[in-house]
């Protein structure tokens, strides 16, 4: 365990996914290139619960954009029909069909809109749940490989990208998309020829929108890229603040977030030059079609062919038929970032838990506690393994100490017991249930593991006592505390049991949470204790009555202790000597020394450092 | 609206840049604005009046109308561009400068959690608003007001009936305004929540998956998501009623100039031409509706954003630099508490009349139970907290009469769990002194007794550490802090001493490093070993935020019936680890 140190527990949300350089950043590269389509059809799963509501959606979407269309329609009926003929009940009919043509699209698009925002938001909450149940199936080994901030933005930043897109982008893409070939059903019905003309700019739209994509693409990737080293740097600095403090170092942090913020600036302000460009580009061509329209509109009513209020409906329609194409490449950008972010979050779901139940697997029944491990070997890096054949027995009730110095395998013994990883080769078996074979639920809930680290969640006190053991009452809560000496602590806290307590802060000191962690494991009350003893940060008073409270917390239940510590190893039923992931020898304490194998010169090493004090 | 005006306020340095964009937009409006005129000429002038003489100019007009406005458009976009992008790094480094103020009571109450999602997510829709927006909003109300205009011009009569519905669109915009606001607060306040709610259950994903509780937190992350959801719900409703409602009022004044300047026309009062243009400088009205409709949603959510940076950003530093700094003079270092009292809340105090004198190069052990005061007593003297009262004194100043940054050079902190960067080994030991030698890094290295791992790490000194390098273990990282709080050279040394997850050969080879570095320094540690504190000239005693002995091992033993109790139960058992955690 003690190569984890750099995986920090600072967790840091909202954003900082995007990281560059680092050992890590191979998988947080922008992709070279994400193939959309696959992304995006898997999203489909997400939609198909909403079936109905997306194709009630749909119904409104065309209606809103025939609603919109039908405007000018009715306006140039009102002057070809009712003005120029004089006829004012023709005329106010139009106006009428007009208004509930509005009306209409007024209550369509409030429905629309709030359709497609509730199907939006949910497909994003159902996909973000699924992802976070996702990260809770993966396996430890999976968390003590990724830094907590690169999976939180997975769950928050990736995920608000694809907001947009889910809400308003199909929409927009849907309406966009039927208003433009409506226009252009329109125009051709009004009169082919001069739509012809009209779309005689048709080929430059084409070239320029072509250009701006390739060109923006690229823009925008930089954008993305720079966006993310601000990230980081912002993430790192607002992580190691006191570090910074501490070194007086504020002016240099603050130059180099400057620094990559220009860089940013820089990289958007490139967008924008295209974007200046292109946008006014088709304007330009709007207005060419515009130009068209009047010349050969004028000719053609002059000479008969055409009425003048078709021509005046071209000239209504003529914007419609562009607004489409400049909306479209503006949502362009956000459909590439929303790409990455998918491809991001689907490379989650692509890491298969190791440890996932077989299907069907059976419930552990209550268990007496007797292990056996059988001819394991362990390895986290393929051909380095970490246990080497290790075959060991415990009976139910008995208390194991495992000892050894670093990287001798202690650590990883005690996680494949809990199934925390499996190993390569070999069984390890609970009253002689292979635990592949059992719902890891039902084994977890007959197991206790202390960690060294008391890691306390946002919530009450009362909250964390009972995370092992929901439900339990106060009775028990306080009965646990009292057992391991901290009871104390709630005459410290304003709230008692009701106080909130975060990660940090809080007025409890490291040393009081680790007794809150035991309590928590009392609270479990599981057959089989996993505890990795924490070495230090207790101070010697409850230190005395940790070691009283761990001798009722191991009375009764089987218990395999990763100890540091004398007195525990001494109070050991068994002591297990780990070498270089063998068993090297077992045994009391004395038949150890007597052996003068490895743990006897383990031994002499910390009692040579520990000789009385002289002054 | 404070928070907006507030907000607004950010954009003064580009004054230039508002006036240019504005001038550019202005013109730009003109021109579209002609083009419906010319419509009406070539309906009026040479339709009507089958007039086809007139028809090219008209064109070529047209034409030239349009090539100006692409060149003005552009103009328009890049100096909008610069405005926002301005804006944006602006509020950006504001926002980062102010947290790098902050004092650690600060970051104490703040988890790194909301500070990540206030500086990204609320700063996000802050630039959406201020950059585009507020452009936005300028351009399509000149639009409004030159239309406006126009129409009445054009005639006053036709453009009174369409204005009938000005008012109504007044009030749903402001009922729109009124109403989102609470509402918009809320879903950035939710979506918070939900950043904090995963960031603490992958940070603490081992506790979950020791007790098997994965389920149980993926209701609860699931609970508050769906209370965001909620919360988005709300928002969206309101937006999908007013928004095209904004849209629709519009229209309605369209149809009555249809039908009342429809009439006009077949009674011959209006001619076609007037009426076809009159219609389409109305039509061109819908644009801006819809528009500010969506601006406004902008606005609140701005304003939701901009009270979460704020509040960021109106956070005072507890501690603060001096305003008349005087240096600190030079000296041997010596520290001194005069009755300091410190509470990190009010009415519980923590340190209860601190009375203490380390003579410089002194080397002062603190020992005592969990809670006694011993880390937070060493934090008063780089200054990290502010006494409550009282003073601390180094070599006869007040540190409170110091410049922050010079007193913290002269003091190195190795803190329990240093904090690395994700930077070469390098790097990070030259922090404190970016422009030191590689020979003073290796020094330093070597006086932290880290030299022997370093150069055995992959790339030797070039190897990235930190939480995206490769990782070390906690008896390396507290030995790359040593080095790092040395190279320096502070007169004073804290060190809290971190005794777990060190085996006994790493615990005797920091040993030998601290023996070498706290040489000529004043070291004041908090001790958890027997080892240590044999390292130490004199033993302070802290219980209960006082002190409750002090002087050597010897002294106390025979004095103190606590440290009997704590050296005979705790510090002369053995507690040294035995082998690896």
């Amino acid at each position: 365990m003690g190569t984890r140190a750099g995986t920090g527990r600072m967790g840091l949300p909202g954003g900082g996914g995007r990281r560059l350089g680092g050992a890590h950043a191979e998988d947080d590269m922008e992709g070279i290139d994400h193939p959309s389509g696959r992304q995006l059809r898997r999203l489909i799963p997400y939609a198909r619960p909403y079936r109905g509501r997306i194709i009630v959606a749909l119904v409104l979407t065309v209606v809103v954009a025939a609603a919109g269309l039908a405007g000018p329609a009715l306006a140039q009926i009102g002057i070809d029909k009712g003005i120029t003929v004089g006829n004012e009940e023709v005329l106010l009919l139009t106006v009428a069909a007009f208004v509930v043509a509005g009306l209409v699209g007024w209550a369509a698009g409030y429905a629309q809109n709030f359709l497609s925002s509730w199907i939006g938001e949910r497909m994003l909450y159902d996909l973000r749940v699924k992802l976070f149940s996702h990260f809770m199936a993966l396996e430890l080994g999976y968390h003590e490989r990724s830094p907590t901030g690169r999976s939180v933005s997975r769950l928050t930043s990736d995920i608000e990208q694809l907001n947009d897109l889910v809400t308003d982008g199909f929409t927009s893409v849907v309406v966009n998309g039927l208003t433009f070939i409506g226009v252009i059903v329109i125009l051709f019905v009004y009169d082919w020829r001069l739509a012809l003309l009209s779309f005689a700019v048709f080929p430059f739209l084409a070239l320029g929108t072509a250009w701006f994509r390739v060109n923006s693409a690229r823009a925008y990737r930089r954008t993305r890229e720079s966006v993310a080293n601000v990230l980081t740097v912002l993430q790192e600095n607002l992580a190691g603040v006191r570090v910074v403090q501490g070194f007086g170092r504020q002016a240099p942090a603050r130059e180099a977030f400057r620094r990559a913020n220009a860089d940013y600036r820089e990289a958007n302000m490139q967008t924008i030059r295209l974007s200046a460009t292109y946008f006014p580009g088709i304007e330009l061509l709007s207005g060419i079609g515009l130009a068209v329209v009047l010349w050969f509109g004028a000719i053609g009513v002059l000479d008969h062919q055409i009425e003048i209020g078709v021509m005046v409906a071209f000239i209504g329609y003529l914007a419609n038929f562009f607004d489409p194409i400049q909306q479209l490449s503006q949502i362009y950008d956000d459909f590439q970032s929303s790409m990455a972010a998918l491809e991001k979050i689907h490379s989650v779901f692509d890491t298969t838990p190791k440890l996932a139940d077989p299907p069907g697997a059976p419930e552990l029944p209550p268990v007496a506690g007797a292990v056996d491990l059988d001819h394991v070997t362990f390895s986290y890096v393929p051909e380095h393994p970490v246990i080497h054949d290790v075959t060991l027995h415990i009976d139910a009730g008995e208390t194991v100490a495992l000892v050894g110095a670093t990287g001798a395998g202690k650590s990883t013994l005690a996680k494949l017991i809990a199934r925390l990883y499996d190993p390569q080769t070999g069984s390890v078996r609970i009253d002689g249930h292979e635990l592949r074979s059992v719902r890891l639920g039902s084994l977890r809930e007959q197991l206790g593991i202390v960690p060294q680290e008391g890691h306390l969640f946002a919530g009450t006190l009362r909250d964390n006592l009972i995370f092992g053991h929901p439900g339990a009452d106060d009775q028990r809560i306080t009965d646990a505390l009292v057992a391991v000496g901290g009871d104390d602590i709630l005459e410290t806290l304003p709230d008692g049991l009701d106080t909130v307590v975060n990660e940090r802060g809080s007025g409890l000191s490291a040393g009081q949470r680790q007794l809150i962690a035991f309590a928590r494991a009392l609270v479990a009350d599981p057959r089989l204790l996993i505890l990795d003893e924490a070495t230090s940060s207790v101070d010697i008073r409850s230190e005395q009555r940790i070691e009283h409270a761990m001798n009722v917390l191991l009375e009764g239940r089987t218990s395999i202790l990763i100890a540091h510590r004398l007195s525990t190893i001494r109070n050991a039923d068994r002591i297990v000597v780990l070498d270089h992931g063998r068993v090297v020898e077992q045994g009391s304490h004395e038949d150890l020394l007597d052996q003068d194998g490895r743990y006897a010169h383990l031994y002499g090493d910390w009692h040579e450092a520990t000789q009385p004090m002289d002054f | 609206m404070p928070t907006l005006l507030r907000l607004l306020s950010y954009l003064r340095p580009y004054r230039l840049p508002i006036v240019m964009a504005a001038l550019f937009g202005a013109a730009l409006m003109v021109c579209t604005l002609a083009l419906p005129y010319i419509t009406r000429l070539v309906i009026d002038d040479v339709i009507l009046a089958g007039d086809r003489s007139k028809l090219t100019p008209l064109v070529v007009i047209t034409l030239v109308i349009i090539s100006v406005r692409f060149v003005l458009n552009r103009w328009r976009r890049l100096w909008a561009g610069r405005i926002s992008l301005g804006v944006e790094s602006d509020l950006r480094d504001a926002v980062f400068a102010h947290i790098q103020r902050l004092s650690f009571a600060f970051f104490d109450r703040m988890p790194v959690g909301q500070l990540m999602s206030r500086a990204t997510n609320d700063l996000q829709v802050v630039r959406f608003f201020l950059g585009y927006g507020v452009v936005f909003l300028f351009m399509n109300t000149l639009q409004l007001i030159l239309i406006t205009v126009i129409l009445f011009w054009m005639n006053a009569a036709l453009a009174a009936v369409a204005m009938l519905v000005g008012p109504g669109l007044l009030v749903v915009a402001t009922r729109y305004s009124k109403r989102s606001a609470p509402v918009r607060l809320d879903v950035q306040q939710k979506s918070g929540e939900v950043a904090q709610a995963a960031e603490e259950s992958v940070a603490g994903i081992r506790v979950i998956k020791a007790f098997g509780r994965e389920d149980y937190r993926t209701d609860q992350f699931s609970e508050v998501s769906m209370s965001a959801f909620r919360r988005n719900m709300d928002a969206a409703r309101l937006e999908s009623f007013y928004a095209p409602l904004l849209t629709f009022l519009p229209i309605l004044g369209l149809a009555v100039v249809l039908a009342f300047g429809g009439t006009l026309v077949i009674r011959h009062e209006l001619n076609l031409g007037q009426f076809v243009q009159f219609y389409l400088y109305l039509a061109l009205l819908m644009g801006p509706f819809r528009i500010i409709g969506v601006l406004i949603g902008n606005a609140q959510r701005a304003i939701a954003g901009g009270q979460r940076i704020f509040e960021i950003l109106d956070a005072v530093p507890d501690v603060q630099d001096p305003e008349y700094p005087v240096p600190l003079p030079p000296g041997p270092g010596e520290v001194r508490f005069e009755d300091v009292h410190f509470a990190y809340t009010p009415g519980r105090d923590v340190l209860r009349g601190i009375d203490l004198t380390i003579p410089g190069g002194a080397t002062v052990a603190l020992i005592g139970m969990t809670g006694a005061g011993k880390s937070t007593l060493t934090e008063l003297v780089p200054r990290y907290y502010e006494v409550s009262a009282g003073r601390v004194l180094i070599d006869n100043t007040d540190i409170r009469t110091v410049a922050l940054n010079d007193l913290r050079r002269e003091i190195g902190v190795v803190s329990q769990e240093p904090f690395l960067f994700s930077a070469t080994v390098r790097e990070n030991l030259a922090y404190g002194r970016p422009d030191a030698t590689d020979d003073e890094v290796r020094t330093a290295a070597r006086m932290a007794r880290a030299d022997a791992f370093i150069e055995a790490l992959p790339d030797g000194y070039d190897t990235v550490v930190g939480e995206r390098g490769y990782t070390l273990s906690g008896g390396q990282r507290q030995r790359l802090a040593i080095a790092r709080a040395i190279i320096t050279d502070p007169r004073i040394l804290i060190l809290d001493e971190a005794t777990a997850s060190v085996d006994a050969s790493t615990e005797r080879e920091i040993q030998d490093a601290l023996r070498t570095v706290m040489e000529g320094r004043t070291t004041i540690i908090i001790a958890h070993r027997l080892s240590t504190i044999r390292l130490a000239d004199e033993l302070v005693l802290l219980d209960g935020g006082s002190i409750a002995a002090r002087g050597r091992h010897a002294d106390l033993y025979a004095d103190s019936a606590l440290y009997r109790d704590i050296h005979d139960t705790g510090l002369a058992r053995p507690d040294l680890v035995l082998g690896d955690a």
